[in-house]
């Protein structure tokens, strides 16, 4: 697969979260990931419409690496971590987070914003501006890593039970509270076969990726400096 | 902007019933146990979560707000 047909796919995957509010692109995405690359041009395009934030933060990323933005390693450099994030002069991550605070009336938080989607949820989103408030709609919406203890099917769907870390409000903080089990949507169609003690990324309550150890540790520690900047 | 609709579940007897703004729609299936009068989300018609009525409202809110801006009203 072609990177940017590959970058695409993952795009359209990480995009899931949000098709509650669902538009005609939905189909478009949906049809894209099921099954071939031959609306591969109307996936991007259906991505571009209905997650426009994130079709900015892929351009500046991809704009800094000399890549295409819906190369793979500028999709996976904003849902998962890369250090072709830390490439980017922190004039033009600031000019992106400046924009969508003023956007979203939320004071400038701090200068370490990187061009990652949980940057984006826990310091420049709509949820940002009340956090403790939105703290289990961050907890969904942020990229979240955990291993798969157990799968399930249920009528027309799997359920993967996974032990992840969820956030927590302790004492004014928000950070990673202590491991729980929890169950998440598990499409087998769509991602592919997973196994019992493989590590995977997840977003609103669906398993989205098998993830190695270099993906893990650039999620967990994208999240954690993510953290630190609230 | 990763937001998700809150529904209210409406009826458990057979299929799960949910309801917004008197629009109804039967979930495809639940990670939790509901019962009538939960307030929950969904992920493609799957429940995923139980939330609070207050917590709804305030989604409700920032969905309705978010949009009217994104619309430019």
């Amino acid at each position: 697969m072609k990177d940017r047909e590959k970058g695409t796919k993952m795009a359209a995957l990480f995009s899931l979260g949000c098709s509650e509010l669902s538009d005609e692109n939905d189909d478009i995405i949906l049809s894209f990931l099921k099954n071939s690359s031959e609306n591969e041009a109307e996936a991007r395009e259906g991505i571009i419409k209905k997650h426009s934030t994130f079709f900015q933060f892929i351009s500046v990323i991809g704009k800094y690496a000399n890549l295409d933005p819906f190369h793979y390693k500028v999709v996976s450099a904003y849902f998962i971590g890369d250090k072709i994030l830390e490439n980017i002069p922190s004039s033009a991550s600031k000019e992106l987070a400046e924009k969508l605070c003023k956007k979203n009336k939320i004071p400038i938080l701090s200068n370490k914003f990187k061009l990652m989607h949980n940057f984006y949820v826990f310091c420049v989103s709509p949820y940002a501006k009340e956090k403790q408030l939105f703290l289990s709609s961050m907890d969904l919406c942020r990229i979240s890593t955990g291993r798969i203890v157990s799968i399930h099917r249920e009528e027309s769907f799997y359920i993967a039970d996974v032990i992840y870390r969820p956030l927590v409000y302790r004492a004014g903080i928000i950070e990673l509270g202590e491991e729980k089990k929890e169950s998440m949507i598990y499409e087998k169609e769509i991602v592919g076969e997973v196994k019992k003690g493989q590590v995977v990324a997840m977003h609103w309550k669906r398993v989205l990726k098998v993830i190695n150890l270099f993906e893990e540790k650039n999620i967990n520690y994208y999240t954690k400096e993510a953290l630190s900047c609230i | 902007m990763c937001l998700t609709i809150p529904y209210k579940v409406v009826d458990i007897s057979d299929k799960i019933t949910l309801e917004i703004k008197g629009e109804k729609k039967i979930a495809q299936g639940s990670l939790i146990s509901v019962k009538q009068g939960d307030f929950v989300l969904l992920q493609n018609g799957v429940i995923i979560k139980k939330i609070s009525r207050s917590d709804a409202e305030e989604i409700t809110s920032l969905i309705s707000h978010y949009y009217k801006k994104k619309e430019g009203k």
